[in-house]
């Protein structure tokens, strides 16, 4: 009996010393950590006190080892009670102060008369064990309030266990369970004390204590409570396994000894030695497959969805577009970790305020906010550059509540968040992740935190690609709008004059009705004379004519160029044949077309396309600026007598043709095939291989190259996704080809 | 009256005012491009040739100057869309006696042939 007492005494001494330490080095500066970890000690204290004391022979020497004893037990309620208190809510936690501060001062006044030698006199053998000790006058006050005190904390803590979220009441459920059996199953140790005996609590219900500190560990390890999950695990796993190492053998050595005699004689030492190298040997081994195969056990579910975040991480940076990147996030979190909401906060560059960009609520409804740089929230996160848990902040022990802490909380509870997790890029918070309550009621484990940490930073890199993209793609349309504008300013007088003949037309047109037609009828009607009256009515209505389609020809030319200076629109369903008209209408402006022989080719009837029509007319200019230069080039070529003039010279031809590309051109999209061909200068392969490189050209300044314009015309088939080449012969003309993608079946007509 | 060449590629144009000149009792031919242009001048030796600058096959200036070779008195009026007062400078210089900006006015064509033909 005393053997059972004893063995049972010394696991609790053992077990809450190892939970003690790992508790506090696991968090020391937390108080949370820190009384828990006390509390543990003083259990350890009390329970190695106790074992050594009822098995001590000598009474003196056992008095001692009694007063040591209590110095653990004084002190059991008093470590709880502020355990307890440092797991309440901030404000409460500042009004427990007197009480704990009370608790303390009896505490040190009963260590005072313990090791004073007032609260234990003597010992004398008693019951089962070999000495207890017998009451003092004092005694029964210390046992009244040593049991007020534990009542107290186990109050506080089932009244804290009904008020928290049902996130902590998970963590908290083990542990108020397992406080409740440690003191009815430990209490009962006093009763010898006052003479009495409990039959069936003594010695089993010593037994409740390293029990309770299983419960401890189970809750530590599944719910994240003090945040030493993963070191307990282990350290659990190694002290068991190295118990069984040492112990087999051991328990073999010397209770084992007389049966091992009999079986082997004088060589009995043998067996314990072999099996004590064969276990040593495999121990490592063990511990770690050990490890291994608990921690599986422990985070089967998590480690499901964290490989599924970890690899979405990895692949984020391949997306380019930021707003499909935010729903792809937010949806993924909302999915496979199962949360009540998601949003995605991002910093506004240009405003410094970290905005919603993207949201996904299942079944809360979060607030929408917005916190300028410098704002509690973001420097909290720039602070602790780790995620925030609503609930661990909500218990932290900093007092009192600064101004910045408490709009934390509120900011906290109106975004519904259980955890934010920061973006960063190096120093740099680009925005942050707030995340509900996971649907299945458990918390955010430390192992969740690191996942979405990677995942969030992660994020932040893909963030600012898709942000880079964009800025690229802006910087590309500046350069198409420019080059478009560039080309305008070439095409500025040729406008002038069209635009001058239409209004000439018009005035003319005006001033001959006016001045000579309606006098020649004023005086026919004077003369009686109908006959001149017709005639000049049919001239009247002739200029009229010839006036009319001026105007109407006039304001093409206008509509023509404010559609070619519109910023793009975009990509939409476009006609070819109308972006190939406006392009002819500003080309005429921009050319002598007289001078060459000028054939359109492209039928009426063609399927859409897919494009930016301000470009796609981009495009066509350029291409019929290309071959008209090249005609005038190939004169000039001919003058100056760099090619052998033919003895009647043509006009230089220039063809556009344009018809939907055999199905087999290009993967399994439908491509319209353009081709623009022209009879003028060509080019040699050398030439032909530079033609798209910036700042290359073979025109003379005469024709005024930029050795822009094939550059920027190749960039806006590439944002067409289109394809461009070129098939030439010096001296012979040249053929750009050109590949558009058409329009999807489905797309509507502009 | 006299007899004048009419040299532009605005076929509306040339209607217009070679309506409203004939109506003045001038005789007019006209041309929408150089070389048929200088072949009427050539032919029909007008006393005036209205001249766009730009043209077709032969500009105003090479009409003008080919013109002058063989007709030593003509009068020239340059005709022109742009503004580019280089090429009016450069026009006078060559010997034309006014150059008309259009959009051009029946008053102007006016008082501008009756000011070369005196």
């Amino acid at each position: 009996m005393l053997e059972q007492y004893f063995y049972a005494l010394m696991a609790t001494a053992v077990t809450h010393a190892v939970l003690s330490s790992v508790v506090y080095f696991k968090g020391r500066n937390h108080l949370t950590n820190c009384t828990y970890a006390a509390y543990s000690m003083a259990i350890s204290v009390w329970s190695a006190g106790e074992a050594l004391a009822i098995t001590a022979i000598d009474p003196t020497k056992a008095l001692w080892l009694w007063r040591f004893n209590h110095i653990g037990v004084i002190f059991i309620p008093i470590f709880f009670v502020h355990f307890v208190t440092s797991l309440l809510p901030p404000h409460e936690k500042l009004s427990r102060k007197p009480r704990i501060l009370i608790s303390y001062i009896t505490g040190l006044f009963f260590l005072a008369t313990n090791l004073g030698g007032v609260l234990i006199q003597e010992v004398v053998p008693k019951f089962h064990f070999n000495n207890f000790i017998n009451s003092t006058p004092i005694y029964p006050v210390f046992f009244f309030l040593w049991v007020g005190w534990a009542v107290y904390g186990l109050v506080e803590l089932f009244h804290l266990y009904f008020r928290v979220s049902p996130v902590k009441r998970n963590q908290l459920s083990y542990f108020s369970l397992s406080m409740l059996v440690a003191y009815v199953g430990g209490a009962p140790n006093f009763l010898p004390t006052f003479n009495i005996e409990v039959p069936f609590l003594m010695p089993f219900g010593t037994y409740a204590i390293p029990i309770y500190g299983l419960f401890t560990a189970y809750a530590i390890a599944r719910y994240r409570l003090l945040d030493i999950r993963l070191a307990f695990t282990r350290t659990t796993i190694f002290f068991l396994l190295y118990g069984i190492i040492a112990g087999v053998p051991l328990a073999l050595l010397f209770p084992g000894r007389v049966w091992l005699e009999e079986l082997l004689g004088d060589r009995w030492w043998t067996f314990p030695i072999a099996l004590y190298a064969v276990l040593s040997t495999a121990g490592p081994f063990l511990y770690l497959t050990l490890q291994r195969k608990a921690e599986e056990k422990l985070m089967a579910e998590q480690r499901r969805y964290q490989q599924t975040l970890l690899q979405a991480s990895r692949g984020m940076t391949l997306i380019k577009d930021l707003d499909h990147l935010l729903r792809l996030i937010v949806r993924m979190l909302t999915r496979t970790v199962r949360i009540t909401h998601t949003s995605v906060y991002l910093r506004n560059d240009e405003t410094h305020v970290y905005e919603r960009r993207v949201e996904r609520d299942v079944k809360s409804e979060s607030e929408r906010l917005e916190f300028p740089e410098g704002s509690p929230l973001p420097s909290f996160l720039i602070k602790e550059r780790a995620p925030l848990v609503a609930e661990e902040l909500k218990f932290q022990e900093d007092q009192p509540l600064s101004v910045s802490q408490t709009k934390i909380y509120s900011d906290l509870d109106r975004l519904k968040a259980s955890v934010v997790v920061p973006s960063f890029i190096q120093k740099e918070l680009i925005g942050f992740l707030v995340l509900g309550e996971k649907r299945s009621g458990q918390i955010y484990t430390q192992d969740d935190l690191d996942t979405l940490s990677t995942l969030a930073n992660q994020a932040a890199l893909a963030f600012e690609n898709c942000e880079f993209i964009k800025k690229v793609e802006q910087t590309q349309m500046q350069l198409f709008q420019a080059a478009k504008m560039a080309d305008l300013g070439t095409m500025a007088s040729g406008i002038g004059h069209q635009i001058n003949n239409r209004l000439g037309v018009i005035k003319l047109g005006a001033e001959c009705v006016c001045m000579t037609d309606l006098k020649k009828i004023d005086q026919a009607a004077r003369d009686g004379n109908p006959e001149v009256i017709l005639e000049n009515t049919a001239k009247i209505r002739e200029s009229l004519g010839r006036v009319s389609a001026s105007a109407t020809k006039g304001s093409e030319i206008v509509r023509a160029l404010l559609d070619f200076s519109r910023l793009s629109e975009g990509f939409k369903a476009v006609s070819f044949s109308d972006a190939l008209e406006h392009a002819l209408r500003l080309w005429e402006c921009k050319k002598e077309l007289r001078a060459i022989k000028f054939e359109n080719r492209v039928p009426a009837e063609l399927p859409l396309l897919w494009a930016n029509f301000s470009h796609l007319e981009e495009i066509l200019i350029n291409l019929l600026d290309n071959a008209y230069d090249a005609v005038k080039m190939k004169e000039e070529a001919w003058e100056l007598g760099k090619l052998p003039k033919p003895e009647n010279p043509e006009k230089g031809t220039v063809v556009i043709s344009a018809a939907p590309a055999a199905p087999a051109a290009k993967n399994s999209k439908s491509y319209l095939q353009v081709e623009v061909s022209d009879t003028g200068i060509g080019m040699d392969e050398e030439t032909r291989k530079q033609m798209f490189v910036p700042f290359f050209t073979t025109k003379s300044t005469a024709i005024k190259g930029t050795g822009l314009g094939l550059f920027v015309i190749k960039q806006m088939v590439d944002a067409h996704k289109g394809e461009i080449s070129i098939e030439s012969r010096y001296g012979e003309g040249a053929v750009f080809h050109l590949l558009l993608p058409l329009a999807p079946q489905d797309a509507a007509k502009p | 009256m006299s007899k004048i060449v009419l040299v532009d590629d605005e076929e509306d144009l040339l209607e217009l005012v070679k309506g409203y000149l004939e109506g003045e009792g001038h005789t007019v031919f006209t041309a929408a491009e150089g070389k048929k242009g200088l072949e009427l001048i050539l032919s029909e030796k007008p006393e005036l040739a209205i001249l766009d600058i730009r043209l077709p096959g032969l500009s105003g200036f090479e009409i003008m100057s080919q013109a002058r070779a063989a007709q030593p008195g003509l009068k020239v009026l340059m005709l022109t869309g742009y503004q580019d007062e280089e090429a009016d400078q450069k026009a006078v210089a060559a010997g034309a006696l006014q150059v008309l900006k259009k959009p051009i006015g029946l008053q102007e064509i006016d008082s501008a042939i009756s000011a070369s033909l005196g």
